[in-house]
């Protein structure tokens, strides 16, 4: 279109324009992307958030008996809910692993169990596929639990997956029946639980066992 | 008055441009201000609800338990309006209203798809229509989430749940989105500030470009219209006919609304009562369970790994296959290929592929809404649950299919039998 060609060096000023206001516009746009970052606060592990692990005791998750250490008179083969706790050293105070609502815990007792733990059978309440508590299923089909967000069932003496949209079976800690029927832990998860990678679930265990 | 304004704000030049704008007068082009009726009634009760919603899960006492368990902020303020004088009516009204709007956003839009009036040259305000569709539902989910009763706090445990599902990225997305590790104590203020201020903002500049568009492009004219007046503008004026028509309408259905709710209460927080460590048996709102019904029916060792990403079935159901059906509604004007401008709404039996396809997938999304209900169905003994999966999935793909072939056999035969009686009663004339 244009007659006359430009042959002077000098940068146009339509050009020069675009440049510059695509040069702001991207330093402006990238200076404020770490805004976003903001919108993650910083996650601090407490001891109240550690996993289970060997060492540890069940307590009582139920508000009327919360803390109360879960010994073997109180159990059935209808599940009750329980937070893993352990003995501060320093403090002498046992505390609750309660801030970590993926540590809560269902736990069974069923008469033909033998072994170390004596039918008790203790896993995580968190169903593996979107987090929701499983719930007692005796109902509908006993020696089942249910997960109702998405009914994914499990078997309850192992949390093997029956059926339902859930990608893993839930997993069981290994425990120990202790004096007066104290139940004590005496092994994290083999698996890691709803909410955690394989590699951060090690990292989590090893953390807890250095606490 | 109007010459005092005239003279420093040019008011008639805004008169002739948007206030005599021409209203085609239809009994199916009201859905869609339905929709802004309730929008407008949403953000009015909404705005009385902020004044006494505390957006904390800081634990206070129970109101109506005062020496039983604390219970979070933000629940004890629900149930502290509950008590309020018309408190309880406002949470009645703000959740019908949201319910009602979600309704006519949807059959407003099956009206624009049936009649062809997303075609050129609406399309953009069709994909705007999309986005409005999509923040509505957002803004509602959450809006359900701030009571932070127990069924509020596991519908955002899936939700966070599906968000943190996605392959590499998934975990960082989820803790940005809700404030930390599920559920932080940021939960609830970030939830809050998204019903409130983000979400109605993004909705409020869409719904002015939606309307700014349609006055731009006009209606397209209903069928009578080429009748009276071929190509030409037929309509009643914004300002003067078409205004009074809009406010009956509007006063018509907020107070159907109200009288509902009168008697229909919205969901009871009591009932749920306060986060637990029991799982109530919750479903979605209808707009959203069809998503549900996906979930449900996925197997779950529906898993696999690409370069160190998991893809399983949250993933899947919760956003790969919702994604592809909204991009399937996003993709509809580009379906169509005429290069021709439609003025005249078109009658859905002459396009009988497009009407079977839109009954197909209306069906589709029926199916996947019952199969929502599949536990329920296999405690009735209706499904035998080692085989819901596969008979469900049988189901979405082979009622859909039916409908759109029984469809386009009825589409064609109306077709045909009105084409018949045009040529018997009026030799020649035009089709309306």
């Amino acid at each position: 279109m244009t007659k006359f060609r430009r042959y002077d060096k000098e940068m146009s000023r339509r050009r020069f324009v675009t440049v510059a206001m695509g040069g702001t516009a991207t330093a402006g746009i990238l200076s404020l992307l770490p805004v976003l970052g903001a919108a993650r606060p910083v996650y601090r592990l407490t001891p109240a958030r550690l996993p289970a692990i060997g060492g540890d005791i069940l307590v009582h998750a139920a508000s009327d008996r919360l803390g109360e250490p879960v010994t073997v008179d109180d159990l059935s083969e209808t599940p009750i809910r329980a937070w893993p706790a352990r003995e501060d050293p320093e403090a002498g105070e046992l505390v609750v692993k309660s801030e970590e609502p993926n540590n809560l815990l269902v736990v069974m007792r069923f008469a033909d169990g033998g072994g170390e733990a004596q039918g008790v059978v203790a896993l995580s309440a968190i169903c593996t596929h979107l987090g929701c508590q499983v719930n007692d299923n005796a109902a509908q089909q006993p020696g089942t639990l249910l997960c109702p967000c998405h009914s994914g069932l499990y078997q309850a003496n192992t949390g093997e997956r029956i059926s339902g949209p859930q990608p893993r079976a839930l997993p069981e800690l290994s425990l120990a029946v202790g004096d007066g029927g104290a139940i004590n832990v005496t092994g994290a998860f083999a698996e890691p639980p709803y909410g955690t990678t394989e590699g951060d679930w090690n990292t989590l265990v090893r953390e807890a066992e250095q606490a | 008055m109007n010459q005092w304004l005239d003279d420093r704000l040019h008011i008639s030049r805004l008169n002739d441009k948007f206030l005599r704008k021409a209203f085609p007068v239809h009994h199916s082009f009201f859905l869609g201000e339905i929709t802004l009726f309730c929008l407008i009634v949403l953000i009015l009760s909404g705005i009385i609800l902020a004044l006494s919603y505390e957006p904390s899960a800081r634990l206070v006492a129970d109101p109506t338990n005062p020496g039983g368990d604390l219970v979070p902020a933000a629940y004890a303020s629900t149930l502290n309006i509950n008590a309020m004088p018309f408190g309880d009516m406002t949470r009645r009204i703000h959740h019908w209203s949201a319910n009602l709007m979600m309704a006519a956003a949807v059959l407003h839009m099956m009206r624009i798809y049936f009649t062809g009036a997303f075609k050129r040259p609406r399309e953009i305000n069709w994909w705007i229509g999309m986005l409005l569709l999509i923040f509505t539902a957002l803004t509602a989910v959450t809006g359900y989430s701030l009571p932070f009763d127990n069924y509020a706090f596991t519908t955002l445990k899936v939700i966070a749940g599906i968000a943190a599902s996605v392959p590499w990225v998934g975990p960082w997305v989820a803790e940005a989105a809700f404030a930390g590790r599920f559920p932080g104590d940021g939960l609830i203020p970030r939830v809050y500030g998204y019903h409130i201020m983000l979400l109605p903002g993004i909705l409020l500049g869409l719904t002015a470009a939606h309307m700014l568009l349609m006055i731009k492009q006009k209606h397209t004219q209903p069928r009578y219209a080429a009748r009276l007046a071929y190509k030409k503008i037929v309509g009643v004026p914004l300002l003067g006919q078409q205004t009074p028509i809009m406010l009956m309408l509007a006063l018509l259905m907020t107070g159907l609304v109200v009288l509902f709710s009168a008697f229909i209460p919205a969901h009871s927080i009591e009932y749920f009562g306060p986060p637990s460590d029991q799982t109530p048996i919750i479903k979605p709102d209808w707009y959203l369970l069809w998503i549900f019904g996906i979930l449900a029916m996925l197997p779950g060792s529906l898993e696999f790994t690409v370069l160190g990403g998991v893809f399983n079935a949250e993933f899947i159901g919760g956003m790969v296959i919702p994604g592809l059906v909204v991009g399937l509604m996003f993709a509809v004007p580009l379906l169509d290929r005429s290069d021709e401008n439609v003025y005249y709404a078109e009658n859905p039996t002459e396009h009988p592929a497009r009407l079977a396809a839109g009954v197909a997938f209306i069906m589709l999304m029926l199916v996947w809404s019952v199969a929502g209900y599949k536990a329920e169905l296999e405690n009735a003994g209706i499904l035998n649950p080692a085989w819901s999966i596969p008979v469900l999935w049988a189901i979405a793909v082979a009622l859909p299919a039916i409908g759109y072939f029984v469809t386009i056999l009825i589409a064609r035969a109306i077709a045909r039998s009105s084409r018949r009686s045009e040529r018997r009663l009026r030799p020649g004339a035009a089709d309306d």
